[in-house]
């Protein structure tokens, strides 16, 4: 054996309080590093778990029309007129905007309206469903939507509707084609490319305004593409209220909170590890100043620097794997009762005793580097100076 | 067996050069027993403290057994110290905090002598000294003169072929003092060790075969 354990035990008694002061230090460090370190393994690992579970999900933004209009209330008032909602959750700037952040992901835009159209009596009206989509470049309508509609235009605007049907197309009085497709009557729902929002309008009730996003591959990031389009959706818009409306979302954003905490938590344990490991360094030189004529003295029988550096190393060691073994078993006993941070259980985990014990060896280097500087200073010659 | 040639050692201190041994030659033969003596400042710490290579010596050559000791790294160097070096201290030095017994197992374990055997020799030891009884003591239980006995029995512990002492009488009263001088001598004469002492009693130098005299840096017959 290099050195007597003995001696190394009888020197740590010698220092025993400031020692106590040292283990306590390092476990309450490596204590919230731990906790920081399982918040981020168990964290990635139940975010992995959520994003296989709904990988073939499609997921949205909701909008919902807050402005309280209240038109609707009296469908045959007078005031049934045109452009009641000419504003549009997602305009054409949006869209644009939107492409661009959504450049990874399949997408589209539903506009869901309810059209209120005039009957040949005019004193009825039918309401049809009627879907802005920019997933699409066709119109499927029925011919007797297509004449209630442009019955409807005529009446509100005193003008001929703007589109025939020619041909399986809408034909625009500006030329433009839209390809039609002809469906019954008695489904009320019609879809309508995204692009016509303005030319077919009538008083409108949005109803179910959504931003359809089909993500292709669901990773972590996903969240931040849709976090990123409703906030571009959101600014300068008080009129609409946009939303994930999915559980996934509302679980990532308790997961971005909990990264956030855990950033903290990670700041606290760093300046707690800086401050030990220079805790740690001067208390050992100051405790080799105390020990020089020691020291000295076993060079002079004999010892070389190595060795005393050796011990020195031991020492230290013995510390911060003591400090070391009281924050992780105060922990586990934290693990064992199966706390959870907000949704994020805390299980033990092997890796992150590794890291730690990683981090505690890189202290013990550092710490060593002055002490074994101090070492290096000193001569046997010390000791017969004194005398 | 020890032989210095043109050994000079200067101290630097903030623009102030000290000579402390000024082309100093020596030869010291197996088994002699040498008093250096001098004044305070002279340069026989300094001198202890090359012949014990706890000081490096800025020119000149230093023959041990014939092996040139310039050539020797750090750990040759401590090596050096354990197996054929002895160090007796005026003030003793011995680590307050172990026993005896320990403190004479020091060097012992340091060549990394086994535990039984290093306690067998430590025992051994403690008896050459008288001082079986007191094993188990600590320094501080200890009187002056029993101290310095355990550290003479430490010095001798690995066998070694010089003893230095530097005052060992120094902080004894005069009887202990000359049981020590006797217990060295006896030393000398029984085990052939080699000592060098330094020291400014004329009648502790008188035990020694030759005394030699240092004065400003240089040995003078």
């Amino acid at each position: 054996m290099i050195f007597s354990l003995n001696q190394i035990l009888h020197k740590l008694k010698c220092h025993a309080k400031i020692y106590v002061f040292i283990v306590l230090q390092i476990a309450i460090a490596i204590f919230i590093l731990n906790a920081s370190l399982l918040l981020s393994v168990n964290s990635d690992k139940r975010l992995q778990e959520l994003l296989e579970s709904n990988k073939n999900e499609e997921y949205y933004i909701n909008v919902k029309d807050v402005s309280h209009r209240s038109y609707y209330e009296d469908p045959y008032s007078e005031e049934l007129m045109k452009g009641d909602y000419l504003d549009i959750p997602f305009s054409n700037k949006n869209l644009e905007e939107l492409s661009k952040i959504l450049s990874d992901v399949d997408w589209k835009v539903e506009v869901t309206l309810k059209l209120d159209l005039l009957l040949n009596d005019k004193m009825s009206m039918q309401s049809v469903t009627a879907i802005y989509s920019t997933g699409t470049d066709k119109i499927l309508m029925s011919k007797e939507t297509y004449e209630i509609i442009s019955n409807t235009y005529k009446v509100i605007n005193q003008n001929d509707f703007p589109f025939t049907i020619i041909d399986n197309n809408l034909v625009g009085l500006d030329g433009s084609i839209h390809p039609i497709t002809i469906g019954h009557y008695e489904n009320l729902e019609i879809y309508l490319p995204y692009d016509m929002y303005y030319q077919i309008y009538h008083p409108k009730h949005l109803t179910n305004t959504r931003l359809s996003v089909v993500l292709k591959n669901l990773r972590e990031e996903s969240k931040d593409i849709l976090l990123k389009a409703q906030m571009l959706l959101s600014s300068g818009n008080s009129r609409f209220l946009y939303f994930l409306n999915n559980e996934f979302y509302e679980t990532l954003a308790d997961f971005h909170s909990v990264m956030e905490d855990n950033q903290v938590f990670r700041f606290i344990s760093f300046i707690l590890l800086t401050i030990t490991t220079i805790g740690l360094t001067g208390v050992f030189v100051l405790i080799i100043n105390e020990r020089k004529k020691e020291i000295a003295i076993h060079l002079a029988l004999g010892s070389s620097k190595i060795r005393i550096c050796l011990e020195c190393f031991a020492e230290i060691a013995i510390l911060a794997l003591l400090g070391c073994a009281l924050g992780l078993s105060s922990n586990i006993l934290f693990c064992m009762k199966k706390l959870h941070y907000i949704n994020v259980p805390l299980s033990p985990s092997l890796f992150v005793i590794i890291i730690q014990l990683m981090i505690i060896c890189i202290i013990v280097v550092i710490s060593m580097l002055p002490i074994a500087k101090t070492v290096a200073k000193l001569t046997p010659m010390e000791i017969l100076r004194v005398e | 067996m020890i032989e210095l040639n043109e050994i000079a050692k200067t101290y630097q201190g903030k623009n102030i050069y000290t000579e402390a041994i000024k082309n100093l030659n020596l030869k010291v033969r197996d088994g002699d027993f040498v008093a250096i003596m001098g004044r305070s400042g002279s340069g026989k710490t300094t001198l202890l403290n090359i012949l014990g290579c706890m000081d490096h010596f800025d020119s000149g050559c230093y023959y041990f057994d014939g092996e040139d000791i310039a050539n020797f790294n750090n750990r040759q160097l401590a090596k050096f110290r354990n197996q054929k070096i002895g160090f007796v201290f005026q003030s003793f030095n011995l680590i307050p905090s172990l026993t005896s017994v320990e403190n004479i197992e020091l060097p012992l374990g340091l060549a990394n002598v086994k535990k039984e055997k290093r306690k067998a020799r430590a025992y051994e030891l403690l008896k050459e000294v008288g001082l079986e009884e007191k094993a188990h003591h600590k320094p501080s239980e200890l009187s002056g003169g029993q101290q310095q006995r355990i550290a003479i029995a430490r010095a001798i512990a690995n066998h070694p072929k010089v003893l230095l002492a530097d005052e060992p009488t120094g902080n004894l009263d005069e009887k202990s003092g000359f049981q020590i001088m006797e217990y060295l001598k006896r030393l000398n004469q029984k085990e052939h060790i080699t000592i060098i002492m330094v020291t400014h009693d004329i009648l502790i130098a008188k035990y020694a075969d030759y005394i030699l005299e240092l004065r400003d840096g240089k040995l003078i017959l």
